[in-house]
């Protein structure tokens, strides 16, 4: 087996590591013209199309989506704006390019391509998160026309996104077969939105509510078919939680880097920390996790690369890059001591923004049940065996 | 074997069905009925694809295709 990346791959993430330490490192992200102005220079770059077809984006294969996201995640500390990133490119830009119409790709991906439209996906409800096809957000068709009613939750990007992939029900009774999706512009009469929301971490990441009273959309405006919803959710969440992480093993090699200089150079008892099994140990436990979570993501994009079933590869890479991810962060800062409890060293935003990974793109335990359905354990006994 | 048997075989796999799929009415309400729920059908359209050598594209996961086993049997019949 090879597990090098081609030259071009490899030129790409120090490219792309380099473009991020310099022009989105060091920058109040926070700050909504940072923020747009960092975004733009993202999509200058190529990023935001990476992974979405020819003629709009570049049609750069699974792999080498990863390598330009594990540049992204080395370079740029900031992992707020890395969240908004990915939420805009998993779940708004590639659903769109999937199930869109002709007319709908050519009015929304060069925008979504090139920086100028920023993309929000509306699925969570306050009372559906795991439990996502329980949403209570109705549309009702009439003539040509959805009109589309009920709230959303945790809307990465909301409070500034142009265009949005909003998830209705047709029929409530139906569950998951009612469910229809949605291009909805900001702007729309009975669109509104939220100010973002505070967050334990990604910051930068501005995340928020929307509210849809009786919203009238075009039926031009539905995604995929009608009733096709879940299969259009199942897409964007699949790619989602495959690639979202992607950044997180760049991160973590930075992590591991500058833990292990720390290591070599703080001095205690007349030796560096190193020399102490206590430290040394756990920088080979980060090591370990690092390695095991680059061997899973990159399995899994070869495998998409492939076009081979990723039911077990997604829920695992996500479950072991998310966990780890939180518990590098954490020993990073164990490392370092009471230095690494002061929030100048950055551990802090480290830590913060690892906890979110546990929960977005369906939590660890989602991940769990979905990977122990996908290699044949179930909830009720099989009645019969198969010959 | 045919079609419909090869269906109420994948359905008896990934569904609670489990042996009654050999006997319920092709008419039967799978979705309506809690047979086949949001992961069934993911499951159902890979066994499809890999033992009838069909494909199935994603645009095509929509409920009517799933209803029933009339409906799957039908719809792999046009994919073939």
């Amino acid at each position: 087996m090879d597990f090098a990346w081609t030259p071009e791959q490899d030129q790409l993430r120090e490219a792309v590591a380099a473009f991020a330490s310099k022009e989105l490192s060091g920058r109040d992200l926070s700050d909504p013209d940072e923020f747009t102005d960092a975004w733009r220079a993202c999509a200058s770059l190529g990023l935001l199309g990476l992974h979405v077809p020819e003629p709009f984006g570049s049609g750069a294969d699974a792999l080498t989506t990863i390598a330009a996201l594990e540049g992204l995640g080395y370079g740029c500390t900031d992992n707020g704006f890395i969240f908004s990133v990915n939420a805009h490119m998993w779940a708004v830009a590639h659903p769109i390019a999937r199930f869109g119409s002709e007319e709908q790709q050519r009015r929304y991906l060069p925008g979504l391509c090139d920086g100028t439209l920023v993309g929000a996906h509306g699925m969570s409800e306050p009372e559906s998160g795991s439990d996502a096809f329980s949403l209570r957000t109705t549309a009702v068709e009439t003539g040509d026309t959805f009109r589309l009613s009920g709230s959303k939750v945790f809307v990465t990007n909301g409070p500034l996104a142009d265009v949005f992939v909003v998830f209705a029900t047709t029929d409530r009774s139906r569950g998951f077969a009612g469910l229809c999706a949605f291009v909805v512009e900001r702007g729309t009469e009975g669109l509104s939105l939220s100010a973002p929301v505070r967050k334990m971490g990604l910051s930068s990441s501005p995340i928020g509510e929307l509210f849809l009273d009786e919203c009238v959309v075009p039926s031009r405006q539905l995604l995929g078919r009608r009733g096709g919803g879940m299969a259009v959710f199942n897409t964007a969440m699949t790619t989602e939680r495959s690639l979202i992480l992607a950044a997180a093993v760049g991160t973590m090699q930075r992590e591991l880097q500058s833990t292990i200089e720390y290591a070599n150079d703080r001095v205690q008892f007349g030796e560096p920390i190193g020399a102490f099994q206590a430290i040394s140990h756990r920088i080979v436990d980060m090591q370990l996790r690092l390695e095991c979570s680059r061997l899973l993501l990159h399995r899994l994009g070869w495998k998409i690369d492939r076009g081979e079933s990723i039911s077990v590869d997604a829920p695992l890479t996500k479950l072991c890059l998310s966990e780890s991810a939180l518990a590098n962060a954490t020993d990073a800062m164990r490392v370092r001591g009471g230095y690494g409890y002061l929030s100048e060293s950055g551990l802090e935003a480290q830590v913060r923004d690892a906890f979110a990974a546990l929960f977005y793109s369906g939590t660890s335990d989602i991940q769990k049940n979905l990977a122990a359905r996908a290699i044949g354990v179930r909830a009720t006994p099989r009645k019969v065996p198969l010959p | 074997m045919t079609l419909e048997a090869d269906i109420r075989r994948f359905l008896a796999e990934v569904t609670p069905l489990g042996a009654e799929s050999a006997t319920v009415a092709t008419d039967h309400p799978l979705i309506d009925a809690g047979v086949i729920d949001s992961s069934a059908i993911f499951e159902l359209v890979e066994m499809m694809e890999e033992h009838l050598g069909i494909e199935i594209g994603e645009d095509e996961i929509v409920p009517e295709h799933f209803e029933s086993i009339e409906a799957l049997v039908e719809f792999a019949q046009r994919k073939r």
